[in-house]
């Protein structure tokens, strides 16, 4: 017996969203949070291709849901994951989400010295947002990404908005820049 | 699609998609290593579609992760998750059945974490599923030294093999070198061994654990070398078990056909715990009553048996982790008011038998301690004693309609302030795994639990409540609830005596 969907979840909009990355040439996944599992690290490439451990979370560490690297433009994207985008609006989860895109980010820009991250610690930081559409509006996506923008003292001009959505039976996701509204071809 | 190839489809439903397509990656490996081939797609853009091809069989799985976004499930998975969610469920597509429950975990085998999921393996066990636990055996504490597992989870096995003649297995990965890497050790390759063998076993439409006789044998030998290795860092002692013991096991296991025994009449102990009045004298050597950390008139009690030689501890220290004061004020007051709601409403009778002070826990630089004895197991010979020892602690009850049972008997006792919590992790996974290692499905000991700090309105209150997955476990593996002030719960009747 086959079973139907009846609710996108944040894992199940965020592993849609991972098929995609792991399809592009360009961008590769850093890290992923699932509930358990060999997955608990953060990892990279070093020069050879060869995969390596930058970074092995605590078991009580508070984590991101994905980071996203993207060599060629110098991009590394910390995304927190939430099923709706109410959830990301709440007071405490967004203080949570800047302290720890903060933290990760000052962390990472201190590698330099680290065989698999090295080069990348000079990339550009930016923190997503990932969630599956509901009934938010594009005024209440703005509001909400400007108050994440006040909350972090880090070089960073906009927020990554992933919204993941579902057409003719299709889970697909769509990327932009909150304020300048730029969409993003990030893999789709 | 050739005349003589055969093909099956399968559903394997996860936690997360991650693990469950972690599995179907991992089958694939063996799939390959055995001549095979797969390609996978993702129907709907999203979900993992593997098609195995091996011989004359296609073996198509799909995956399914998280639970709570399908429907309809399976009524033998509803079954299931209700004990709990195990990782990783795989079913037979064309009659819904499920062939194998996993659970996987890279959590550090530390402290209470392997037994946290203890509660899954038995309800797998108690539902009639096969059930694998993948495990480090090594992992990495926080003060940077290397731990080895928690013997529980693999005593439990064996028990519940033993005595329900289903597959309980746990395995191991990573070693000493490579701690939490699960390419390391024999555990990974061997489950997925095993759910190849049973993919292609239910496409070919015979029993599933045809010819997989030799892995499982190997599995239970590994279970057991566990044991004997690292019992003693943990347990005073173990008991001798028989050698041949574990022959018989497999074959049973085996020899079952669908891995479901038929014939739950004659439940038998792995191995046998020995009374107190048996223990060797360098066993009893070891035995002597220790200090409480906090006064508790029934802990002090089962210590002073100890010295009496009417039981005995099992488990070698406890820990004492302080709680926060902001906190303890919160749950004391909490578990006061429980109480003091259900003395009005229900039982007038017991009457400021239970109350918790602050003033009562001992103080600490860094809060406050809630251990009572210095150990959370003893093991009785005989009931009557431990009944005595109730009517000793708290003499304005009455216990006497129990010192007619006679049986050997288990207490195990947890301090948790915080209402509700001992309906959670990590109690209900302790209880099933002391519970079951002692004999409980055997109906080998009585099993008796107290909760010093806690009020009995919240098993009252909650006593049919079926979504209580902590209560479930104890209605099937205790026998009675005593809860603060010595106030008990008969767990059969539902009766407070």
């Amino acid at each position: 017996m086959k079973p139907k969907l009846v609710s996108i979840s944040e894992e199940i909009v965020r592993w849609s969203f991972e098929i995609s990355v792991n399809r592009s040439d360009d961008w590769f996944i850093a890290f992923t949070n699932p509930t358990a599992g060999p997955w608990k690290r953060i990892t990279a490439p070093d020069s050879n291709g060869k995969k390596g451990e930058i970074h092995r979370f605590e078991i009580d560490e508070t984590r991101p849901d994905l980071i996203l690297v993207n060599d060629k433009t110098q991009l590394v994207l910390i995304i927190e994951a939430k099923t709706t985008f109410n959830d990301l609006q709440k007071p405490a989860q967004l203080a949570k989400t800047c302290q720890l895109f903060e933290s990760l980010t000052l962390r990472l820009r201190n590698m330099s010295n680290n065989n698999f991250w090295g080069l990348r610690s000079k990339y550009e930081y930016s923190l997503g947002l990932l969630w599956s559409s509901g009934d938010e509006s594009k005024s209440q996506i703005s509001k909400t990404c400007q108050d994440y923008l006040k909350n972090i003292t880090a070089p960073t001009k906009d927020i990554i908005c992933i919204q993941g959505y579902l057409e003719n039976d299709l889970l697909k996701s769509k990327a932009y820049k909150a304020i300048s509204g730029e969409i993003l071809k990030l893999p789709n | 699609m050739s005349k003589s190839q055969k093909v099956a489809e399968f559903n394997l439903w996860a936690d997360s998609f991650h693990e469950g397509e972690w599995a179907c990656t991992n089958i694939a490996r063996e799939i390959e290593s055995q001549g095979g081939s797969f390609v996978v797609q993702y129907d709907q853009g999203f979900i993992p579609a593997f098609r195995f091809k091996i011989n004359n069989l296609e073996i198509r799985v799909h995956v399914y992760g998280n639970y709570g976004s399908w429907s309809p499930k399976p009524k033998s998975l509803e079954n299931l998750l209700s004990w709990g969610k195990p990782d990783l469920v795989l079913i037979n597509d064309s009659n819904d059945e499920i062939l194998i429950a996993v659970e996987e975990t890279a959590a550090t085998p530390t402290g209470n974490q392997a037994l946290q999921r203890c509660e899954r393996q038995f309800g797998s066990a108690i539902e009639g599923f096969p059930f694998w636990y993948l495990i480090s055996e090594f992992g990495l504490h926080s003060d940077g030294g290397v731990r080895r597992d928690s013997v529980w989870p693999s005593l439990m096995g064996l028990e519940i093999m033993t005595s329900l003649e289903i597959p309980s297995i746990v395995l191991h990965y990573s070693d000493l070198e490579n701690p939490e890497d699960y390419e390391r050790g024999k555990g990974m390759k061997s489950l997925f061994r095993i759910m190849m063998g049973v993919l292609i076993n239910s496409t070919n439409g015979v029993e599933p654990m045809r010819g997989l006789e030799e892995e499982l044998q190997s599995q239970i030998e590994e279970m057991t070398k566990f044991i004997d290795f690292t019992a003693t860092n943990s347990l005073y002692f173990l008991p001798e078990s028989e050698s041949t013991k574990k022959e018989d096991l497999t074959k049973k296991l085996c020899t079952t056909g669908d891995l479901r025994s038929l014939h739950r009449k004659d439940r038998e102990n792995y191995l046998n715990w020995p009374l107190a009045c048996e223990l060797t004298a360098l066993q009893q050597g070891e035995q002597r009553s220790r200090d409480l950390k906090k006064q508790d008139p029934f802990a002090r009690e089962l210590e002073k048996s100890i010295d009496k030689g009417q039981s005995y501890g099992i488990i070698r220290g406890s820990g004492s982790k302080p709680q926060k004061e902001a906190q303890m004020k919160t749950w004391i007051s909490q578990q006061n008011s429980i109480q003091m709601t259900w003395e009005k409403e229900v039982d007038s009778k017991y009457e400021e038998a239970f109350r918790l002070h602050l003033k009562d826990f001992p103080k600490s630089p860094t809060g406050y301690h809630v251990i009572t004895a210095p150990r959370i197991l003893y093991l009785f010979d005989d009931f009557s004693k431990v009944i005595n020892c109730l009517s000793r602690s708290f003499p304005v009850l009455n216990y006497k309609s129990l010192l007619n049972i006679d049986s050997p008997s288990l207490v195990y006792i947890s301090n948790s302030v915080k209402p509700g919590r001992i309906f959670g992790d990590p109690y209900t996974g302790q209880i099933a795994a002391y519970a079951t290692s002692f004999g409980a499905l055997s109906k080998g000991r009585k099993v008796i639990v107290y909760f010093p700090h806690q009020s009995v309105a919240q098993a009252v209150n909650n006593f049919d409540n079926a979504s209580n997955k902590g209560l479930r476990i104890m209605k099937e593996l205790t026998d009675y609830l005593v809860f603060g002030g010595g106030i008990t719960l008969d767990m059969k009747t539902g009766e407070i005596l």
